[in-house]
């Protein structure tokens, strides 16, 4: 047995002790108590089942909801050994492994309720495992079955870490947890942090605090640290695509070498190689290795008329070759950096006829810090896009659900500064004769689109802005 | 003043479905009592600050719904 024996699983202020339970038998007895039988704990076991399996698991609700609850958690019994050992393998051969695939729901990265499928090796590659992450006691802000959530839990997994269930819970309710739990590493949103700097007194025992979601700004990071004294602090940046990308000591980042010619930076704004995103299907679950909008509907991942370079050749050059005499790209390997980055001329470019293949704009801007070596601070989103609590929100997307509202002819959706979540969505419609009620149209939107998506405030305007060309007019 | 909160605490419940209040108490709890969460919070301040001109979130989190009040009547005065 090793140090992580008499730890304790999860915990909330209310639990009770379960003193044997099926994820310790899933964990081989590495663990003792689990306090509390939740979804969450639901989900991390039959997250340890499936990579024990090499099966694939989808952490979609509602169906994965419906399964995690009929599922018989006795079958974690007989696979306990086979977790640790298939873990092993994964970590030790990431790329090669065929491991068990994870399926989430995307954050709105893309502004698409959507879902994406990542095995659990890419899924594992911020995952570190060494003694001293072993006596890390991690607290558990994010929902297990979203991607920031399940990363927590392979890496409180791959150590043997105690996790403490902080979900739900008051600020003041977190601060007590921790300090009573000893939580030592934290993860979650700028937006959960600022409610807790607001009621709590500095947390001694806390030793890495990470966000990641949404942009934390230079205030928020200096109260974050008077709050975690003792603490790095790490700013993360990730989505369901692909998993964690970048990660920094405070807001400014570099490209790690790993991800050198995957992640680039171009017309100022953060772009991924197709390599990096998972496996995407329809809302129907069925794999058809593109997206669908909510409507069914084929969508663009990338605006129209956006640019690509395509893929590198063998030769280790762009076909483009600008990265050989002109270098107007930033953090790929062999690049220079220069003063016109960004700045493609129309006859470099090449539309994209399916950007998918190729490189997927995540819409975050950049702000270079410094040139050599790159870093660089990410200043916000795309202009039209809106960041709702650390979720990525499309306004696209959301008018074309209102838009299929019975009575609703027209759609616009904003944003509204908010203290509590950053942005609040508000919906200004252009209606026939007789208009929607607000709560008709409130429930209509949200049983098709996630609770961050739907706006919370709803006018009814007798005609919406356009722009000289008919289009509509945004903020 | 009471009357107009009671009224958006009503209009934030009915649109996620809620029954309606009759009357808010002080000590009432806007996420243990009124059953709101960060979303709604949100909403809240959204409706409140577009009635009174106030962001009652502005300086810290807020709680009660006497602590609502109060940062109400401390802009007020």
């Amino acid at each position: 047995m090793d140090s992580s024996q008499n730890k304790i699983w999860f915990v909330d202020t209310k639990g009770a002790a379960f003193p044997r339970s099926e994820l310790i038998e899933a964990l081989d007895g590495k663990l003792r108590n689990v306090v509390r039988s939740s979804d969450t704990h639901r989900t991390v076991l039959e997250i340890t089942k499936a990579i024990a399996r090499g099966a694939d698991l989808s952490l979609m609700l509602p169906q994965a909801e419906k399964a995690l609850v009929s599922r018989s958690t006795a079958n974690a019994y007989r696979d306990s050994r086979a977790f640790s050992t298939k873990w092993e393998r994964i970590c030790r051969s990431a790329a090669g492994e065929t491991s068990s695939r994870i399926g989430m729901h995307t954050s709105g990265s893309t502004g698409i309720p959507n879902s994406v499928w990542q095995p659990v090796s890419q899924l594992a590659r911020a995952v570190r495992v060494s003694d001293r992450n072993a006596t890390a006691t991690w607290g558990l802000a994010y929902k297990p079955t979203h991607v920031a959530g399940v990363q927590v839990a392979l890496q409180a997994l791959a150590n043997g870490c105690p996790l403490v269930d902080l979900q739900g819970l008051s600020a003041a309710e977190v601060a007590t947890a921790i300090a009573q739990h000893g939580v030592t590493h934290l993860s979650a949103t700028p937006t959960f942090y600022r409610l807790l700097v607001a009621s709590a007194t500095p947390l001694n025992g806390v030793r890495s605090v990470t966000m990641g979601g949404e942009p934390a700004d230079a205030d928020l990071l200096d109260r974050v640290r008077t709050l975690f004294p003792h603490a790095r602090i790490h700013n993360v940046y990730a989505s369901t695509e692909a998993g964690t990308l970048l990660v920094s000591d405070g807001d400014v980042f570099s490209i790690p070498s790993e991800s050198a010619d995957r992640v680039i930076i171009q017309e100022k704004r953060l772009w991924v190689h197709r390599s990096l995103l998972g496996e995407f299907v329809g809302r129907a679950g069925k794999p058809d290795g593109a997206r669908e909008r909510v409507d069914g509907a084929p969508v663009r991942v990338c605006p129209e008329g956006v640019t690509t370079r395509g893929d590198k050749r063998e030769d280790g050059h762009w076909p483009d070759g600008l990265n050989k005499d002109g270098g107007k790209e930033i953090g790929r390997p062999g690049g220079r950096l220069s003063n016109k980055a960004g700045a493609l001329g129309a006859n470099e470019e090449q539309t994209l006829k399916n950007p998918i293949e190729e490189w997927y704009d995540t819409g975050d801007r950049i702000e270079v810090i410094e040139e050599h070596p790159l870093r660089f601070r990410i200043v916000g989103r795309d202009r039209d896009w809106f960041n709702v609590g650390g979720h990525k929100v499309n306004p696209r997307v959301v008018e074309s659900v209102l838009e299929c509202c019975p009575g609703v002819t027209r759609a616009r959706v904003s944003g509204r500064s908010n203290s509590v979540v950053g942005t609040v969505l508000v919906a200004e419609l252009e209606c026939q004769t007789c208009a929607p009620a607000e709560a008709t149209i409130r429930v209509f939107a949200a049983a098709r689109l996630p609770a961050y998506q739907v706006p919370r405030l709803i006018k009814v305007v007798e005609a919406l802005p356009a722009t000289w060309t008919g289009k509509l007019k945004r903020e | 003043m009471n009357d107009r909160l009671l009224e958006i605490v009503n209009t934030v419940r009915k649109n996620k479905g809620q029954g309606h209040l009759e009357s808010l108490k002080p000590e009432m709890r806007l996420r243990g009592d009124l059953g709101f969460d960060s979303l709604d919070l949100a909403e809240l301040t959204v409706r409140i600050d577009e009635r009174f001109r106030v962001d009652v979130f502005e300086a810290g989190l807020v709680n009660t719904v006497e602590e609502v009040t109060e940062r109400l009547k401390a802009r007020k005065e």
